[in-house]
């Protein structure tokens, strides 16, 4: 069947894809993802992570991903914050920083271990603050 | 390391799952019944699951919609690719 093709002004769309992730490690300045789906290098995306009832959102902009060797179709998807914009109330910097200053208890962030610093690495542009 | 994030990480003592919506503009051609056809700059696989918001001069509509087909074609001298999209709610 072919379509009825619309007249008028042209008519835009937006395409979303959903690629179900799972957070590894977290930093200020960026993320680490897993994911059964390849992502390209410079995509910009909208990134929401549930936590038990909340979810939290913020745009990311996929800086590396790499196929885990021995892991079928298995990636390490690396993104960095695109900080455009103030953290909202649901941003996952804004919740980040709050389980880090201690104010939200029901969940415990421990330092991720220096060889998964290192294997985990992300590449960024090298124009975040530390 | 040059080129590597600085900041300290961390790991979480409990799961965080999500997704990465990923948006990509589209031109959209036409309709059928229950069809959408739609230009992309990127090919999709067949059955994948995406969400559409068409927005025209009224208010934005968004809709699920299922690839049931991509080839690609050639408009204007570049490659693109025609999505036919079930519309399935």
């Amino acid at each position: 069947m072919n379509p009825n093709p619309l007249e008028g002004p042209e008519v835009i769309g937006m395409l979303a894809r959903n690629v179900p992730t799972r957070l590894v490690d977290i930093s200020r300045t960026g993320c680490l993802l897993e994911s059964a789906q390849r992502v390209e290098v410079g995509t910009v995306g909208e990134l929401r992570l549930q936590l038990q009832q909340d979810t939290f959102v913020d745009d990311v902009r996929i800086t590396r991903c790499v196929l885990v060797e021995g892991s079928g179709s298995n990636y390490q998807v690396g993104a960095e914050f695109v900080q455009t914009q103030r953290p909202g109330e649901r941003s996952i910097r804004r919740a980040i920083a709050a389980i880090l200053r201690g104010l939200d208890t029901t969940v415990r962030l421990k330092r991720a271990p220096a060889k998964a610093a290192v294997v985990n690495s992300v590449q960024t542009t090298g124009e975040e603050a530390s | 390391m040059p080129g590597r994030r600085r900041d300290q990480r961390f790991t979480l003592s409990v799961p965080w799952e999500g997704a990465l919506r990923v948006p990509a503009d589209v031109t959209i051609e036409g309709y059928g019944d229950n069809e959408v056809w739609v230009v992309s700059a990127t090919p999709a696989h067949r059955d994948e699951l995406l969400t559409l918001d068409a927005i025209g001069a009224g208010p934005s509509v968004t809709m699920s919609v299922r690839v049931a087909d991509s080839l690609p074609v050639l408009i204007d001298g570049i490659v693109r690719h025609r999505l036919r999209l079930a519309i399935v709610g």
